[in-house]
């Protein structure tokens, strides 16, 4: 009798097997353990009572999540904001270096790259002392800018790339009917990129939410804390039990996991644009 | 020349691109520029006069030699990893299988998690008393004792970069299963007519024709992680006796001390480092764009 399954395919489902466990399998055990109370939690690990054990509510709603709340909003806010900012900005930045000839242009264009690719934690120094010096430390706007200034290379080059794919008969013929061009950018180009505007503003957003060197060196009052942020303190005070802080990973991670469910192909779109066409 | 040289800067003034460009110039030079000459001055001079001497003491500080070293040695062990699980995964993923839609989508999870969960998830699991991996390690009989994972300096440093690198692997899947679509199926089919082995594809015509795009992405992972600082911060603090400091972290750690000289010293430092990763993308970036 022959082996009817082929080596090879009991090597890949071997070891997509394991990635899964590998990859996939923490993350679930993290929502399980955010149902665990203190006793169930706080046991040397044995595998039985690691399936069984009496789920409670209790980490979702601890007292904390008065906390927990205003952080969620902080991020939401600074988030949202620098997104928005980042996206405009970068709309119109994007379009001008997918069109605009000459040193200049072409110049800022070589620039781009470099300036999105700099790993912004060896500015933060500088850059706290600098809103500092603007009055910005613990505010909303302070964080902010920088989550804007930061991310608005990468959006400009995502549009960038974008925009170059859009024939420019488009652009002349908005032109030689008398319209101003940056009416033409609000008005005709935006409907057109409209994919590219989601992902940019996705990126910027779930950078921003992710973000926590800068957020912890601008932000220093309990309320304006970001979630990141947060969580930290939380855990590192010994404040709250795993659990909670489990649980509150999970209200955290709601926002990207449902993003990503709903807005898919604008993340791999987002990736792929940088890195496949170079 | 000057009069060329006004008339240009007026073509410019006049023009809708320069002004549509200009916020973008504005807002991202001002805040940037500000930082970078603000560290500069705060790592050479004191009290306004230019000292060499916290350049000096950082340099010879042993801790920030090891704190350099460990980067990167975070870098490349990072990378290591995530091309190492990445690469067979996409292998695998490339071809149908049952079941594949649910693999693709389900080890995307590390990723999406935000940084900071994603830390404290395994902060629990590499716990010497209630962790898993102790558990599993006790119960397969491998270990006697627990292995304290994040407060033993022997291991301190490679578990931070295991959940650095656990995070990041979908990502890399994902851009390695890329670069493998964009080689033509001909390729493999003249290969398989010719009777080659699944090896001997993979290294005459898989790796080839992908090298340089491996390359840019390697390079820009290296680029991305040499700023890391969530990961060492929050799951050791700078580790075990001083065992997991990395260039960011020894940055901060003099910032919290109200160091912000030393802070910026150190940092200033690992700039070099840093452009000369950015050299060699774009090196890699102008030999891909000629082939």
């Amino acid at each position: 009798m022959t082996l009817r399954i082929k080596p090879e395919r009991i090597v890949l489902y071997a070891y997509m097997t394991f990635y899964c466990i590998i990859l996939a399998g923490p993350i679930f055990y993290l929502i399980l353990c955010s149902f665990k109370n203190y006793s169930d939690l706080y046991v040397p690990a044995k595998l039985i009572p690691f399936v069984q054990f009496t789920p409670t509510l209790q980490n979702y709603l601890s007292p904390h999540l008065r906390s927990m709340g205003q952080w969620l909003l902080n991020s939401f806010i600074t988030s949202l904001s620098a997104s928005v900012i980042a996206v405009i900005i970068g709309l119109f930045a994007g379009f001008t270096l997918s069109r605009a000839r000459g040193r200049f242009f072409d110049m800022t264009r070589s620039l781009l790259v470099l300036a999105y690719l700099f790993p912004v934690t060896f500015l933060v120094i500088g850059f706290v002392i600098m809103l500092n010096a603007m009055g910005l430390v613990n505010t909303y706007p302070g964080l902010i800018i920088a989550y804007a200034t930061f991310n608005i290379p990468y959006v400009s080059y995502l549009i960038k790339v974008y925009v170059d794919t859009v024939p420019i008969e488009i652009d002349e013929s908005a032109l030689v009917d008398g319209c101003p061009r940056w009416q033409y950018v609000l008005r005709i180009l935006t409907p057109i990129t409209r994919p590219v505007i989601v992902t940019a503003f996705l990126w910027t957003f779930m950078w921003s939410w992710n973000e926590y060197l800068y957020a912890l060196m601008i932000l220093s009052s309990n309320n304006m804390l970001t979630v990141p942020v947060g969580l930290a303190t939380l855990q590192a005070g010994d404040i709250a039990s795993w659990g909670e802080v489990f649980a509150f990973s999970v209200y955290y991670s709601i926002v990207p996991l449902l993003i990503f469910a709903f807005a898919y192909r604008y993340f791999v779109g987002g990736l792929t644009a940088g890195a496949v066409k170079g | 020349m000057k009069n060329t040289f006004i008339r240009k800067i007026r073509q410019h003034l006049l023009s809708a691109f320069f002004w549509m460009v200009l916020p973008a110039l504005v807002f991202f030079f001002t805040f940037t520029t500000y930082p970078v000459i603000e560290q500069f001055f705060l790592a050479f001079t004191e009290r306004g006069k230019f000292t060499l001497d916290k350049v000096i003491q950082v340099l010879s500080d042993n801790l920030y030699f090891m704190s350099y070293v460990r980067t990167v040695g975070f870098i490349v062990l990072d990378i290591s990893i995530k091309f190492g699980l990445g690469l067979f995964a996409a292998l695998g993923l490339k071809g149908a299988f049952r079941g594949r839609s649910f693999v693709r989508n389900v080890t995307l999870l590390p990723w999406l998690i935000p940084v900071v969960p994603s830390l404290f998830l395994w902060m629990f699991l590499y716990d010497p008393e209630y962790g898993l991996l102790n558990y599993f390690l006790k119960s397969l009989g491998l270990v006697k004792e627990p292995v304290s994972f994040l407060f033993d300096i022997n291991t301190a440093f490679i578990c931070l970069v295991w959940a650095h690198a656990w995070k990041y692997t979908p990502l890399w899947t994902l851009v390695l299963l890329a670069g493998l679509y964009s080689i033509p199926e001909e390729y493999y089919e003249a290969a398989k007519i010719d009777g080659a082995s699944p090896l001997a594809t993979f290294f005459n015509i898989t790796l080839p024709l992908i090298k340089n795009y491996l390359l840019m992405n390697v390079i820009l992972s290296l680029i991305w992680t040499i700023g890391e600082f969530a990961t060492p911060w929050i799951m050791t603090r700078g580790g075990p006796a001083d065992s997991t400091h990395i260039i960011s972290t020894y940055a901060y750690w003099y910032y919290t001390y109200g160091n912000v000289g030393i802070s910026s010293a150190s940092l200033v430092l690992g700039i070099p480092l840093v452009l000369l990763l950015l050299f060699m993308f774009v090196r890699v970036l102008s030999r891909r764009v000629k082939t």
